[in-house]
């Protein structure tokens, strides 16, 4: 048993150490090599790559993109520039100091050598605070008028001395208005130990005062009717009311009330 | 500047003929051996070719450094190898057993006979795959006659007396396994 194990033992390994390559294999397999060097060798120069002569595309590759990147550099410079004011100026008003002593353009009078620019610039000192507002308002507003009229246009600049000259100018307290009649009423009211007043609560006296008010009406009424109808003759006459006269005496009260005042 | 790139040409014709005809040495004096050593551990004529060519392809990438390659052969041997260890794991060379065994039988025994003989031939190669690892690796490299110990020692990365020992321990235990189960 044992030597028929060891013969096939020996068998299998003589069978596999006598074992033949396939005929054809070298060739296959150099086939199969020429094959890959020629594709990897086609991939290395694939495409247009070799046109293009690398010793002339080397150098010129600089030459082309340095002046393009310094372009690019600096058109991003410029824009800078231009955006820093454009927030600038969107982000709050320009403050200008002002100045010590105003300048102000009055229109030329007469021929001079500054007659041609449009208007001879004269310094005038300060003025006291009440008189000085006035006159710079004034003084502005001519130099509106003789810019308009020569047509020049208006500059920021004068807008500003212009603010700043009404800005310095002294305020002037509106004067004082009339009292209404219902202030006037409330005045009336309000002031105590009046005679009137107490008059007025007295009921006697105060019909007294409304009988003397409705004569007076009827008083004031009556001759008015009267030259209208004098004016129209033609229109029927109306029948003139009697005029009531105040039935009531005047009181002598009043009289002594009046003079107590 | 055109007689130096035509003298650049002529440099490169020349180290690839050069290349070209070692590499075709190389196809024909050690395809025979690789075949062999793929065969071994693959037991499938076509998948041992397939291994050649792969390691041949190897070769062609790495040609640039075959100048610093000592042993050639021992080099290509431990390349077959270890692309044959690779392709086992994804072809089972149990499933070409069969064809192997009964290639193995005499063609002129009788039918009944030459069944017997191919199960035996089954049996002990499907011993040898139960060997270990080891072992079973000495065993394969052993069958390739041109490699001798030192050899087969520096392709399985151990010392020659350990090969000499897997060796002989595993010859010892396939025949052991064979008498235990009656592969008589």
């Amino acid at each position: 048993m044992r030597k028929n194990s060891e013969d096939a033992m020996e068998k299998v390994l003589a069978g596999l150490r006598e074992v033949e390559a396939p005929d054809g294999m070298e060739r296959r397999i150099l086939s199969a090599l020429d094959a890959l060097e020629d594709e990897t060798s086609v991939g290395a120069r694939s495409g247009w790559n070799w046109l293009r002569p690398m010793w002339l595309v080397a150098p010129l590759r600089s030459v082309v993109t340095r002046p393009v990147v310094c372009g690019m550099a600096l058109a991003s410079l410029v824009a800078i520039g231009f955006l820093i004011p454009a927030f600038r100026g969107t982000g709050r008003a320009p403050v200008k100091p002002t100045p010590a002593r105003s300048k102000i353009e009055l229109p030329s009078t007469g021929p001079g050598p500054s007659a041609a620019s449009g208007g001879a610039v004269t310094e005038i000192a300060p003025l006291p605070p009440a008189r000085a507002g006035v006159e710079a308002v004034r003084t502005t507003d001519l130099r509106v008028v003789a810019r308009r009229s020569d047509g020049t246009s208006e500059s920021a600049a004068d807008d500003d001395s212009l603010a700043v000259s009404e800005m310095r100018a002294a305020s002037h307290p509106a004067p004082p208005m009339p009292l209404t009649e219902q202030e006037r009423l409330l005045l009336r009211i309000v002031h105590k130990d009046d005679p009137v007043e107490v008059a007025v609560l007295n009921p006697a006296w105060r019909a007294a005062r409304d009988a003397e008010d409705q004569a007076e009406f009827q008083r004031f009424f009556g001759v008015a009717a009267d030259r209208s109808a004098m004016d129209s003759p033609k229109q029927p006459a109306t029948e003139q009311q009697p005029i009531e006269q105040p039935t009531t005496e005047q009181p002598k009260m009043e009289q002594s009330t009046t003079e107590q005042q | 500047m055109a007689s130096v790139e035509g003298c650049s040409l002529a440099l490169s014709s020349i180290e690839g003929s050069r290349s070209e005809v070692d590499l075709a040495a190389l196809v024909e004096a050690y395809s025979s051996l690789l075949f062999r050593v793929a065969h071994s551990v693959l037991r499938s004529g076509a998948e041992a070719e397939d291994v050649v060519q792969d390691v041949f392809v190897r070769v062609l990438e790495h040609r640039q450094s075959l100048s610093s390659v000592r042993d050639m052969r021992v080099w290509l041997v431990r390349i077959a190898w270890n692309l044959s260890l690779d392709r086992r794991r994804r072809v089972r060379p149990e499933q070409f057993d069969e064809g192997f065994a009964e290639s193995l039988v005499a063609k002129s025994l009788p039918a009944d006979k030459a069944l017997d003989e191919a199960r035996r031939m089954r049996a002990v190669l499907r011993e040898m795959e139960r060997l270990p690892k080891a072992e079973r690796h000495v065993l394969l490299l052993s069958v390739v006659e041109e490699l001798g110990t030192a050899e087969m020692a520096e392709v399985l990365g151990r010392s020659e007396s350990a090969v000499r020992a897997l060796l002989f321990r595993a010859r010892t235990r396939l025949r052991e396994r064979l008498e235990e189960g009656g592969c008589a």
